[in-house]
């Protein structure tokens, strides 16, 4: 196939200028969504649209931060970190496993993964029930714990695919050395598989940085996630757009920087994702 | 990590190998711990997160748990369950809505996403540029992502549905309207948006597979002189066929269990028009506070999600892992 040689014909330069367009529009939302954010009131409502604000202002930035917008923000980083550490803690040694001695047979790993498909709204009902008898809404242990049933099985479909990428030799090595199992996990396969792990972790901050379901259904005001407070916006009784594009803008930032810091992974992390 | 173990320790270790019967058992036996142990903390998690609460849920649907009227657990047999299939046409209508949404969205986004994904397989210069631009939506939250289209479908100040009504007022073709009003193209809003936030993961999961083809029949095909579209149609498109049935399968299983994006977008409004199955059981549950009824209808919804889900692993799943 001619795939090595870039001919530079035309049909190619036409591809390319194709390809340009459409990521543009699928990136305009997003870049409309930041020009309202800097835009005054008097140039959002206003017909026909204003493209580029003439006068860029940080007000709305400003009203975020001296509201509801921190403290959402710093519940969602609790909540998302402490889900991924948890995450991570149980999905290594199970996607391990699972890499390893296919431990539990199809089943096992099918079982895993079938969390992944189940509809957020049948497992909600009853947690909300469970957590309120514990007097757990509105903590951040309930969210916590919440995300990890959709999490662990991405996670350690993720996993399973890092740990079989790794050769078996190095680890028999260790094993003659008189390692345990755990002890190969941790002293010599984690530490060369750490890009995956990563990967991996990111995927999952995200997952829970962007849930609404559950956030709407376990917290109230103290624990509001990030989204939570984001649809607060769309009470009919108020059209605050500049406010709700600032706050929705910085709350793209992490997921946005990640994708860009796992580019190489991006592709297959997505395509696992898919999975749920 | 010693590369030459001393040979006392290896004697030691051989000679425990060659005892039979007892011994050996038990290092059997502690292997076998070992590698329980591996996966016995995602098991009790998963037991507590979500097992445990369906099998709550089972036992909830079973009863009226009504917590306006502080009815709870009076049981009812399979009342709610008749109910919900027999005289709840909100119900059947919900889900006609969360089918008609999952199969015009799910449409267009295979094709767009096929497409795209073809367009990014030949010799493209700055590729991981392209596909990581276009992967950006799916990374944003559905909450993010609808509420953008709520202000851009505005009826008089949304950049799009404005614009189409400076067209439609321009030319004269009509009435302006306001998508996001109108009882029979809401719908439409909702399918928009999902298309804009998950196009990118089709073109992701048909760009992988077009990546893992092998080239030789392309080649071959190139050598008999067949043209683009023979290629396409004879060649590209059976050898994709896993990867198509994958995105299109695991799309709709999504798509059935969608809430955020019509909830923020239409608040499945106007009317019922956009009320999905997920957000009919939301309301249910939390604003009319009929729980026996709405862990029903959940239940109904995860029957019908498990078994595509069962569906997906068999043929997918399965067959790419053996």
């Amino acid at each position: 196939m001619s795939r090595r040689k870039v001919s530079i014909r035309l049909d190619r330069i036409i591809v390319h200028i194709v390809l340009v367009i459409i990521t543009l529009a699928f990136l305009f939302p997003l870049l409309w969504m930041f020009s309202t954010s800097i835009k005054t009131q008097a140039e959002y409502f206003t017909y026909p649209p204003v493209w580029i604000p003439a006068h860029p202002t940080l007000e709305h930035y400003r009203y975020i931060v001296s509201t509801t917008g921190l403290n959402a923000v710093r519940n969602s980083l609790i909540v998302a970190s402490v889900n991924v550490a948890l995450v991570m803690a149980v999905s290594i040694p199970a996607a391990y496993a699972i890499a390893r001695f296919r431990i539990g047979g199809h089943d096992f790993s099918f079982w895993v993964l079938s969390q992944r498909m189940l509809a957020p709204i049948a497992v909600i009902l009853p947690l909300f029930l469970l957590f309120s008898q514990l007097k757990l809404v509105d903590t951040h242990p309930a969210l916590i714990l919440g995300y990890t049933g959709f999490n662990v099985a991405f996670a350690v479909w993720l996993l399973i695919g890092f740990f079989e990428e790794f050769p078996i030799e190095i680890e028999d090595a260790g094993l003659v050395d008189g390692c345990s199992r755990w002890g190969v996990l941790f002293r010599i396969t984690l530490p060369i598989v750490t890009p995956g792990l990563v990967v991996t972790a990111l995927f999952c901050f995200v997952f829970a940085w962007n849930e609404f379901l559950f956030a709407l259904i376990l917290t109230r005001q103290a624990a509001a996630t990030i989204p939570v407070q984001l649809a607060a916006f769309q009470a009919p009784t108020k059209i605050l757009w500049g406010e709700m594009s600032a706050f929705a803008t910085v709350s793209i930032l992490p997921p946005l920087i990640f994708a860009f810091l796992i580019q190489r992974y991006l592709v297959r992390g997505l395509a696992v994702g898919g999975i749920r | 990590m010693n590369v030459d173990p001393p040979s006392e320790e290896l004697t030691v270790r051989r000679s425990v190998l060659s005892v039979p019967s007892a011994l050996q058992q038990t290092g059997a036996l502690w292997r076998w711990l070992e590698q329980k142990s591996l996966v016995m903390p995602v098991t009790v998690l998963l037991f507590g997160v979500t097992i445990f609460p369906l099998i709550y849920s089972l036992a909830v649907s079973l009863h009226i748990y009504d917590l306006r009227h502080e009815i709870l657990w009076k049981f009812a047999g399979l009342e709610n369950y008749r109910i919900a299939l027999f005289e709840d046409a909100r119900f059947w209508g919900s889900l006609l809505t969360t089918l008609r949404i999952g199969v015009a969205a799910v449409t267009i986004e295979f094709l767009l996403g096929l497409g795209i994904a073809l367009l990014l397989y030949g010799p493209i210069i700055g590729r991981r540029f392209f596909t990581t631009l276009l992967a950006l939506p799916v990374m944003v939250s559905p909450v993010v992502s609808a509420l953008i289209f709520r202000m851009m479908l505005h009826e008089k100040y949304g950049v799009i549905n404005g614009t189409i009504n400076m067209i439609i007022t321009q030319f004269g073709l009509g009435k302006e309207f306001a998508i996001l009003a109108d009882q029979r193209w809401a719908i439409w809003a909702v399918v928009l948006t999902d298309v804009w936030q998950w196009t990118p993961l089709m073109i992701m999961i048909l760009l992988a597979g077009l990546q893992s083809m092998p080239l030789e029949p392309l080649e071959a095909a190139r050598v008999d002189g067949a043209g683009r579209w023979q290629t396409f149609w004879y060649v590209i498109l059976p050898m994709l066929r896993l990867a198509i049935f994958a995105a299109l399968l695991l799309r709709f299983i999504d798509v059935l269990k969608i809430f955020d994006l019509p909830f923020i977008l239409t608040g499945g409004g106007p009317g019922r028009a956009t009320e999905t199955i997920s957000i009919y059981i939301y309301l249910s549950g939390f604003r009319y506070l009929r729980m026996g009824y709405a862990t029903a209808m959940s239940y109904l919804l995860l029957v019908l999600t498990v078994v595509l889900s069962t569906i997906f692993i068999r043929n997918v799943v399965q067959r790419r892992s053996a």
